[in-house]
């Protein structure tokens, strides 16, 4: 459960967010919608820690990263938009870094990564550096290193593009078996027919602020659009004048 | 085309300035003085007591021919040029001038310096009269000033086969001139002169001649440069990063038993992640074993035990003082943000690194002092002067400083 709460922050004096709510509870996908540039990822950046709120509070499960960072980073797994990876180390030595960091046991993490390394392909490529991945490779690498951890909260940032159609397939599938089994999603995306699809709920971002959130339902009472899809009401947000 | 080479050229000189400054910083130089005091005290030593050797002149026409195989022909051409420089074939000729021109300085100016170095054990050692050396630093110069012809040469089309036989004739000429020039009575040497001035004569002539009627061989000339670009670049890239040469991470997978095996758990997550940062990145292995080895071989060549025991610690501290910046090697890497590890085992981690490597050092350093110096009480006290400097490195300053970093 992650519970975002008058968040106001953003990088040092150039405030990016306003009084920014939101929850993501147990067993739920939550989409983060919103245009280049209105907050999307400096709200990811806050929930994981990198940027600290100027007002308003983030806890995961009850905890802010000010109580204890070490345990709130052990319940996150993240995916970021542009994979990062180490060039020295191979795609195994990877994974056991993954287990090393947040002491995972050993044997049963690694039957999990070797089923998500064998449904992204990877799994003839234990020995390779990062240097001979594709795009795509890596962000998989990303996903499976992310995946294979216990987190109770998965934040995902642009995951579907650079993958291809299966992979794309594959990933959804895997984050709805997290939902199953009790996690909380946070995936932001500009691919509104996936997000659609397959989100609990949205977090329509404009301008820094939320504009809207809810099931789709909810958002379509709000914006007055009976029989709109997550595209019309994306537009229709768009066009409205920047609250100031 | 010689404006065209006029740019390139300057281009060209400044990119190196550039990387030259960074390859000769502050603490390399330190350490390169040091090295050149030692190599010159033991140098006047062992020139004091020597007699004429019988292997004086042999060694001394080895090594120069060997000295003039150092330095290529930069033509600086790119891999565009075969397509943009195609209409403009004919005019090839300044350019090609130009950069032999631009090519000759740093060969010849290390043929002068190491041949200066050499002049008094030519004289001592090798029994060589002052003006039989001057004239084979003379031929020296005009040999190199025709290596380059020569190679300029191979750059134009149909030229392969004739280019592997001149290189063989080049090889002749250069040993037997140099021999002639040290062995026997001087007018020798003037024969010597006179042989390779004619060989120059020939080569130039020759050159003007095929560069009339032959067209640059572009996928040679290409080749050629790109790989001798490389070389240089790789070198700058012991010290800097070189843009486009990327210190791309090699497997190194003999290095792996110096991989210590530890217990996937998160106090060892940071080891796990340094130790083979250190050994397959480019960066950092190379500077440790750079200096480590310039050290050792200084120390063998001090006698004096304050004075190793002062190297050593120079050296220790170089050492330590350049892997520092490593500790933040990942800190641009999200990933290791979020890894539930506390921040106190992430500078314990390379706190350990750091120990082992200038320990190991440390020990390397203690050798070459226990041959020169033997064993004796003034031996351990060089030696335990520069462990106490290796400790406070790491436990006192290392600490401190890698704190004011972040």
């Amino acid at each position: 459960m992650l519970n975002v709460d008058q968040l106001t922050g953003g990088y040092a004096h150039v405030p990016v967010l306003h009084d920014v709510t939101f929850s993501v509870p147990d067993g739920t996908i939550a989409g983060l919608i919103g245009l280049n540039g209105a907050g999307k990822s400096t709200t990811i950046k806050h929930v994981i820690g990198l940027l600290t709120p100027t007002k308003g509070t983030i806890t995961v499960n009850g905890l802010t990263i000010q109580q204890d960072a070490t345990a709130y980073h052990q319940q996150i797994a993240y995916v970021p938009e542009t994979p990062v990876l180490y060039p020295e180390l191979t795609l195994k030595e990877h994974i056991d870094l993954t287990i090393s960091a947040y002491g995972l046991p050993v044997k049963e993490t690694w039957e999990k990564a070797d089923r998500l390394l064998k449904m992204f392909r990877l799994d003839n490529k234990l020995d390779w550096f990062p240097s001979n991945f594709s795009k795509g490779m890596r962000q998989k690498v990303m996903i499976v290193t992310a995946f294979m951890t216990e987190a109770k909260l998965f934040i995902i940032d642009e995951p579907f593009t650079g993958l291809d159609p299966l992979a794309v397939h594959d990933l959804l599938t895997i984050v709805q078996e997290r939902k199953a089994a009790g996690a909380s999603i946070l995936m932001s995306t500009h691919i509104l027919a996936t997000a659609q699809q397959y989100a609990d709920t949205f977090i329509l971002l404009n301008n820094g602020r939320v504009r809207s959130q809810g099931s789709l339902d909810q958002l379509k009472q709000e914006f007055g659009m009976s029989d709109a899809n997550l595209d019309d009401i994306y537009l229709a947000m768009t066009k409205e004048p920047a609250a100031s | 085309m010689k404006t065209l080479w006029h740019q390139r050229q300057q281009r060209h000189l400044t990119q190196q300035l550039k990387y030259l400054r960074l390859v000769f910083n502050d603490h390399f130089m330190i350490a390169l003085i040091f090295l050149f005091g030692a190599l010159g005290v033991s140098y006047a030593n062992a020139l004091k007591g020597i007699t004429t050797l019988w292997w004086g002149k042999p060694v001394l026409i080895l090594a120069f021919w060997a000295l003039l195989q150092v330095g290529q022909f930069a033509s600086l051409i790119f891999e565009a040029d075969s397509v943009f420089l195609q209409p403009r074939e004919a005019d090839m000729r300044e350019y090609l001038r130009g950069a032999w021109r631009y090519s000759l300085p740093v060969p010849l100016t290390a043929l002068l310096f190491v041949g200066l170095l050499a002049f008094p054990f030519a004289v001592r050692g090798a029994g060589v009269t002052t003006l039989q050396w001057a004239a084979f630093l003379l031929i020296l110069v005009l040999l190199k000033s025709t290596d380059l012809v020569r190679q300029g040469l191979g750059l134009l089309m149909d030229q392969q086969t004739a280019a592997r036989g001149r290189f063989w004739l080049a090889q002749g000429i250069s040993v037997l001139s140099l021999a002639l020039s040290v062995y026997g009575p001087s007018w020798l040497a003037i024969v010597a002169i006179l042989a390779a001035i004619g060989w120059y004569m020939w080569l130039t002539t020759t050159f003007q001649r095929v560069i009339r009627r032959s067209r640059i061989d572009w996928l040679v000339a290409i080749g050629r440069e790109e790989r001798r670009q490389f070389r240089i670049y790789r070198f700058y890239n012991l010290f800097t990063d070189v843009p486009g040469l990327t210190s791309s991470a090699k497997r190194r997978k003999y290095l792996d038993v110096f991989i210590p095996r530890l217990t996937l758990t998160p106090p060892h997550t940071f080891t796990y992640l340094y130790v083979r940062g250190f050994l397959r990145g480019s960066e950092y292995l190379g500077l440790f074993l750079r200096l480590t080895i310039i050290g050792a071989i200084a120390l063998y060549f001090i006698p004096t035990w304050w004075a190793a025991a002062l190297v050593a610690a120079l050296f220790i501290y170089l050492i330590g003082f350049q892997l520092l910046p490593f500790a933040g090697q990942y800190s641009n890497n999200v990933m290791t943000f979020l890894y539930p590890v506390p921040p106190a085992s992430q500078q314990h981690s390379f706190a350990r690194l750091l120990t082992v490597l200038l320990l190991l050092a440390w020990v390397i350093f203690v050798i070459p002092m226990v041959w020169q110096l033997g064993f004796s009480l003034l031996t351990l006290a060089a030696a335990a002067i520069a462990l106490a400097v290796t400790l406070a490195f790491i436990y006192l300053y290392a600490p401190r400083r890698i704190a004011k970093m972040q």
